[in-house]
């Protein structure tokens, strides 16, 4: 001991000193400081998520009503345009099919031109609907109905094209072409009818071995296959009244789901 | 009097090197004592922190679950909304071509007649085949035709006539001022091709794909699209609006 000089001292010390400030540094102040940083920066962070409370609750309440503003919207168009076709049950599903390809649909197809003052030229024919109730029912179901051609004269032709958007079902018209001498104008064009069935598709219904889909046989191969719509004069008077308000879908038959 | 220091250097030396020691030792002590201190300080901050983040974080979570509730809300209701864009999308679309004729009437001629008006494929093109009583009528229709910047994007005419060549010359065959001047008079069948501003584009329905056909879906033969135009009536006349 005696033999430590000044210098010897000054030099331990200060090394001692540099050495217990590096190290109480590192080890005990600079972990605190790096815990502090990353709790300071989540709590900013989720300040910032909290500050958002009120813009949220607005933003929850505005899906809210446009959720409920869409299913309004579509119970008025599904009131208005779609039958009861309710997928979750398969057979029930085909059997509403059967009943809206063979009856409802050609009849009201047939006798909604005349409202507007314009004539039927054509034969209206709607294929069967499929005998297999597990063939899928697409989203949206569409019924082809072919071309129709009308007559009368411009402004009612023209009416009656916009006059579709009226009908009971949602019908998508081809750009038409329009012929001849005004007031007899000819106006040609193609009708789709586009269903969609309600609830989600059912389970497989157990069939017999060998079932197969007769509907493009017209019927004739499945036995209970139902008729296709061999539509007469657009003046068939048996078809079920068409050409209410809204809502006032002849058939459907089938109670919602 | 004379003093006379008897005390080694060495004693002095001891010394100063003892206090030196003690100076060092403090100053360590101060070192970790501050060092503590900023720990301390630092573990209070943090607590503090902690404690200010958990009462954020109430907050936040409820956020959260708001935002997940909106964006359950859309979601949801996403199809549904599709749906209903879709259906007006298609009243649209039916109207569309009642209001390409009701414009179309209205940049028509009075004195030209119309044979027949037909949609292109796609959609983007009118094809009017029509009849104006002379080439003054048809050249007024064209100049008509050209004004309905709004309806129509390009526009070809077709069917003038030229002296002793093809459409609209029957007149002028014979020769002389007389058959001339009966040419000029003679009826003009024009075709005017024109290009739609809007092209008449049918919806697409919800997921994209084109709509199944529920006949073809079922093995029956598909009707679908125009009947083919039929051989062209008389000559008719679109009426212009008002008549």
């Amino acid at each position: 001991m005696s033999k430590l000089t000044r210098l010897h001292v000054i030099v331990i010390g200060v090394v001692l000193n540099l050495v217990a400030l590096a190290g109480a540094y590192f080890f005990l102040v600079k972990p605190r400081m790096e815990k502090f940083a990353a709790a300071d920066a989540k709590l900013k962070e989720r300040t910032a998520v909290a500050d958002r409370l009120p813009v949220a609750e607005a933003d929850r309440q505005k899906a809210e009503l446009e959720n409920l503003q869409a299913r309004q919207d579509y119970r008025r168009y599904e009131d208005a345009k779609m039958p009861v076709i309710s997928v979750a049950d398969r057979t029930q599903a085909m059997i509403a099919l059967w009943r809206e390809q063979a009856e409802v649909l050609g009849p009201m197809i047939e006798n909604w031109p005349r409202r507007y003052g314009v004539e039927l030229l054509n034969n209206v024919s709607i294929p069967p609907a499929t005998t297999n109730p597990n063939t899928p029912i697409p989203s949206p179901y569409v019924i082809d109905v072919g071309a129709m051609s009308v007559r009368g004269d411009f402004y009612s032709i023209l009416r009656s094209i916009e006059g579709w958007n009226q009908f009971n079902r949602l019908v998508q018209i081809s750009p038409m072409t329009i012929q001849g001498v005004s007031p007899s104008l000819t106006a040609n064009y193609g009708l789709r009818v586009i269903i969609f069935p309600r609830g989600k598709m059912g389970p497989e219904v157990a069939m017999a071995k060998g079932s197969t889909d007769a509907a493009g046989a017209g019927g004739a191969g499945g036995g209970m296959a139902p008729p296709p719509m061999p539509m007469g004069a657009p003046d068939m008077g048996a078809g079920p009244p068409v050409g209410g308000p809204p809502g006032e879908v002849p058939g459907g038959g089938m109670p919602a789901p | 009097m004379l003093s006379i220091n008897l005390i080694p250097r060495s004693y002095f030396e001891a010394q100063f090197v003892r206090r030196l020691m003690v100076f060092f030792g403090v100053l360590l002590g101060l070192v970790l004592l501050a060092m503590l201190a900023l720990t301390m300080m630092y573990e209070q901050k943090i607590a503090r922190t902690n404690e200010q983040l958990q009462q954020v974080e109430v907050r936040a979570q409820q956020v959260e679950a708001l935002e997940k509730q909106a964006a359950d809300l859309r979601a949801e209701v996403k199809p549904i909304q599709d749906k209903i864009k879709y259906i007006r999308d298609v009243m649209t679309y039916n109207r569309k071509m009642v209001g390409v004729l009701q414009e179309l009437a209205r940049y028509t001629y009075r004195k030209v007649s119309y044979e027949s008006v037909t949609p292109g494929e796609g959609g983007s093109t009118l094809t009017i085949v029509g009849v104006a009583p002379s080439i003054m009528d048809s050249g007024r229709y064209l100049l008509g035709l050209y004004r309905a910047t709004n309806l129509f994007s390009g526009l070809t005419f077709s069917g003038v006539p030229g002296y002793r060549s093809g459409a609209g010359d029957s007149g002028q065959q014979a020769g002389g001022g007389l058959a001339a001047l009966q040419g000029a008079l003679s009826p003009v069948r024009f075709t005017a091709v024109c290009t739609l501003r809007e092209p008449l584009v049918a919806p697409t329905p919800p997921g994209g794909a084109a709509p199944a056909d529920a006949g073809a879906a079922a093995g029956v033969p598909s009707t679908s699209g125009m009947p083919p135009p039929g051989t062209p009536a008389a000559l008719g006349a679109v009426p212009e609006p008002g008549q």
